[in-house]
């Protein structure tokens, strides 16, 4: 008699995603950078851990020969490249891919993805902004922009203005020629050490701007290179910017809309590369219970209390992926998902974000919980993932500013 | 300004306690606490962290604690406040860093088994602690327990009654002739100086007689320490593999012989339940820090700490410290007064220990998980050391049988289970 698969063992589960958001060029594109994540970065974990000239190595692999950094930015508005917000379903499947890999390129990665959507989004690529802008995504060798957003604030620099209830961080004042900048000890979301180009979220006394600041700048001054709990392909570093002076050109208005929108994608795809970091993390595990015995002979997958944990860490993965399938799709079509605004889209995309973190932390921390001394072994890789996705949770802003959001946009709070 | 100790106040009317925090305060405030951010990457060499282990084991003496006082030591193995005492010791070390509270712990672990009343064994108490008391430096213990073939397997010796031990212990003429493999006990990869290892002199039997607890001195022949292991954190505590190759030890040198040395382990297991002051000691100091942070850093131009959503949070956290720490003194009550609570290797007493520490242990991850969210992306940040305490704590969830060998073993006690 033949065994069924389940009789025989098999794994019959997947994680499904809805197939119908995705074309065949777009499946075609996260195999690809599926097959990139094997073999340049999970093939070569034991050798490489968390080497950064590796990371850097593999992501120019990824950037420049695979080309994702022409498709996201091309060079002119006539070239063949993502159209946004339509690529938004194809950009979650790449950037699970990635995230499988490692969640810090992913997350340097997709920074720059999220910045290129709402500058092109807006319309606002003028041909000096255009050839800005190429200077990173064109060049020969890789090039990073650091994003420095809104967030906390510090009570020894007094009140300052807030945009959705985060506060900002650099001021610019107008002076003759254009604008001037200036924050002290700004702590960009990712590569403040080793950007080329800073864009900075600033606060002018008639509102908020997107400053587009060369790390070359006279006036910049970065701080020691920070050591982050994971993420570590994001070399950042707190930044002073002392009277940096910036042309007309270089200063784009930034209304609550677009500001929102840059949240959105920022949430969208890092919530992706967590959901792909989990992915991996369920892979390490599911080998460790095929192998693993416990109480003499059982296979740590056979014992009901342990099968229940490995069920928890796919449960959690599973609906923390189709969430992020969804947002994709109401980014990308919000009216199918009948978002009526801004605010409606930011609220729905923060709610994915914080709920997607901590539902692939959950997952991971109750593998680990599997594979005890192996769970924070270096040598199993489990722990590169946990540390990653806390730091990518907290990098983020963390729970509290989305609590407020949320309720700004479903309660009508207004002081808040 | 609140006392930033607020948590660390007395939890006895033992005069010792002020004098035993002080000290150690001290130590963590002045040695411990400045360095630590560079422990990371000092997880090989321990350049520093040797500073700081000398300076609180040797320079202040807590490596003789628990020796007896007719062998030099401090008696501590022999009052009725061993647990509590260790309470106040391993809260105020891992407040500083849990890597050397383990380090510092697991240096008594094994030693309970032969310099706790009611069983010292006075001839190997005064064979080893000049090794620890006439020492011209840091000295430490390891207590070998987990094998290749299955991690948590030793440590279940009510289900598995020792029929996995693979490193066994023949009886050739007046010596023990000891040979296996051991992973992963704390102190090792070079460090140890006294192992004690848990072998079979009947390998594949399930006879509590069988199981055996021997102390091999680490310079022994045929004793092999591997290269520690790199992890997520605690580099303070070096792990390694150690093998035993027809390694020759006198016969005196077993704990206590056929039996006892099964029922002692099961003391020393209730006892290593007290590894939740590992975790409780860094909760501490992250709400210290919290106190700061929250204070300084504002969001919407308020400090966090006046935000009600985030008072919230902080509530939740101070009371996991007071809920967390009133269940964890207790175990340590229990285990000091077993003429009160049973004895130390009652199934209650194990039950409640493994009970209390999943819990307790799963809480302090939580919490301190609940600041680095508080803290954005600070929180993740090493100049904050919260982030530290994190990877640091949750080793101590997953060691000595890991959380799921806690839940069966409350269990079986508490529903009378019989084959978890």
């Amino acid at each position: 008699m033949k065994l069924s698969a389940a009789q025989a063992g098999q794994v019959t589960g997947s994680f499904p995603y809805p197939r119908q958001w995705l074309d065949t060029q777009s499946e075609e594109i996260a195999q690809s950078i599926g097959k990139w994540s094997d073999v340049e970065l999970i093939g070569k974990r034991l050798e490489y851990r968390e080497n950064l000239e590796h990371q850097m190595r593999a992501l120019t692999i990824l950037s420049k020969d695979l080309g994702v950094d022409r498709f996201i930015w091309p060079e002119r508005e006539e070239d063949d490249g993502f159209t946004f917000p339509e690529a938004a379903s194809t950009l979650v499947r790449a950037y699970e891919e990635i995230g499988r890999g490692d969640a810090g390129l992913g997350f340097i990665s997709a920074i720059k993805v999220a910045l290129a959507a709402v500058l092109m989004e807006n319309g606002r690529v003028d041909e000096s902004l255009r050839k800005e802008i190429n200077a990173v995504f064109h060049a020969d060798k890789l090039e990073l922009i650091s994003l420095v957003m809104p967030g906390l604030g510090d009570i020894s620099r007094g009140a300052r203005p807030a945009l959705c209830g985060r506060e900002v961080q650099a001021e610019l004042t107008r002076t003759k020629d254009g604008w001037s900048l200036n924050a002290a000890g700004a702590r960009p979301l990712n590569s403040g050490a080793n950007a080329v180009l800073y864009a900075v979220v600033a606060s002018y006394p008639e509102g908020f701007a997107l400053a587009l600041v060369p790390a070359s700048s006279p006036g910049i001054k970065k701080g020691k290179t920070l050591t982050m709990a994971g993420l570590k392909a994001s070399q950042n570093a707190d930044i002073d910017f002392w009277g940096v002076s910036l042309t007309n050109e270089r200063v784009l208005p930034l209304e609550r809309s677009p500001f929102q929108r840059l949240l959105t994608w920022i949430d969208l795809l890092c919530s992706a590369v967590a959901v792909g970091a989990g992915l991996d993390a369920y892979r390490i595990v599911r080998d460790w219970a095929d192998n693993r015995v416990i109480k003499t002979g059982g296979l740590l997958k056979e014992n009901t209390m342990d099968a229940a944990v490995l069920a928890q860490v796919t449960m959690d993965i599973l609906l923390a992926r189709i969430a992020v399938h969804s947002l994709g799709r109401a980014v990308a079509y919000p009216g199918e998902f009948g978002v009526i605004s801004g605010d409606d889209l930011a609220a729905f995309a923060a709610t994915v974000r914080v709920s997607v973190m901590e539902q692939v932390l959950h997952a991971i921390n109750r593998a680990m919980e599997m594979m005890g001394s192996a769970g924070y072994a270096k040598e199993w890789n489990i722990e590169k993932h946990w540390r990653d996705v806390n730091t990518l949770k907290g990098t983020l802003g963390g729970r509290l500013p989305v609590e407020m959001d949320v309720a700004r946009a479903y309660y009508g709070s207004t002081r808040i | 300004m609140k006392d930033p100790h607020l948590f660390l106040r007395n939890v006895s009317n033992y005069p010792a306690e002020s004098y035993i925090r002080g000290i150690i305060r001290d130590w963590a405030d002045h040695i411990a606490i400045p360095n630590r951010r560079s422990y990371d990457e000092d997880w090989q060499a321990h350049a520093l962290i040797e500073h700081a282990m000398k300076a609180l084991l040797y320079d202040l003496g807590f490596q003789k604690a628990i020796f007896p006082m007719e062998c030099g030591g401090w008696n501590l193995g022999q009052t009725d406040s061993v647990a509590t005492m260790c309470g106040w010791m391993f809260e105020e070390v891992s407040r500083a860093d849990s890597g050397i509270g383990v380090a510092m712990g697991v240096c008594y672990w094994p030693l309970i088994m032969i310099a706790a009343k009611p069983h010292v064994n006075m001839r190997l108490c005064k064979e080893f602690a000049p090794m620890f008391v006439d020492a011209d430096g840091p000295r430490l213990s390891a207590l070998c327990l987990t094998e290749p073939q299955g991690g948590a397997d030793i440590e279940n010796i009510d289900i598995v009654k020792g029929r996995t031990l693979k490193t066994t212990a023949r009886l050739v003429g007046d010596e023990w002739v000891i040979n296996g493999h051991k992973l992963w006990p704390t102190n090792t990869g070079g460090e140890a100086d006294l192992m004690a290892v848990l072998c079979t002199t009947n390998p594949g039997s399930e006879n509590p007689d069988d199981i055996a607890c021997i102390y091999v001195p680490a310079e022994t022949p045929g004793v092999t320490q591997g290269k520690p292991y790199e992890k997520v954190g605690m580099a303070a505590d070096k792990n390694g593999d150690i093998w035993f190759e027809e390694v020759r030890v006198p016969a005196w040198y077993r704990a206590h012989g056929p039996g006892l040395d099964a029922l002692y382990f099961r003391e020393v297991l209730a006892f290593a339940m007290l590894s939740s002051f590992y975790a409780l000691g860094p909760l501490i100091n992250t709400y210290e820090i919290l106190y700061e942070f929250c204070s300084q850093k504002t969001l919407n131009g308020i400090p966090l700490k006046e935000h009600d959503a985030v008072a919230a949070e902080l509530s939740e956290i101070v009371g996991g410290i007071e809920v967390s720490r009133a269940s964890v003194y207790r175990l340590a009550a229990m285990l000091d007064r077993p003429d009160i609570h049973g004895a130390r290797w009652s199934h209650e007493v194990v039950s409640y220990g493994r009970a209390t520490k999943h819990v307790v242990v799963d809480r302090c991850i939580k919490d301190i998980e609940r600041a680095m969210d508080i803290m954005g992306t600070y929180g993740a940040d090493r100049l904050w050391d919260v982030e530290k305490h994190w990877r640091d704590i949750k080793i101590i969830q997953l060691w000595v049988g890991g959380k799921q060998l806690c839940q069966m073993e409350g269990s079986r006690f508490y529903f009378d289970s019989q084959t978890l």
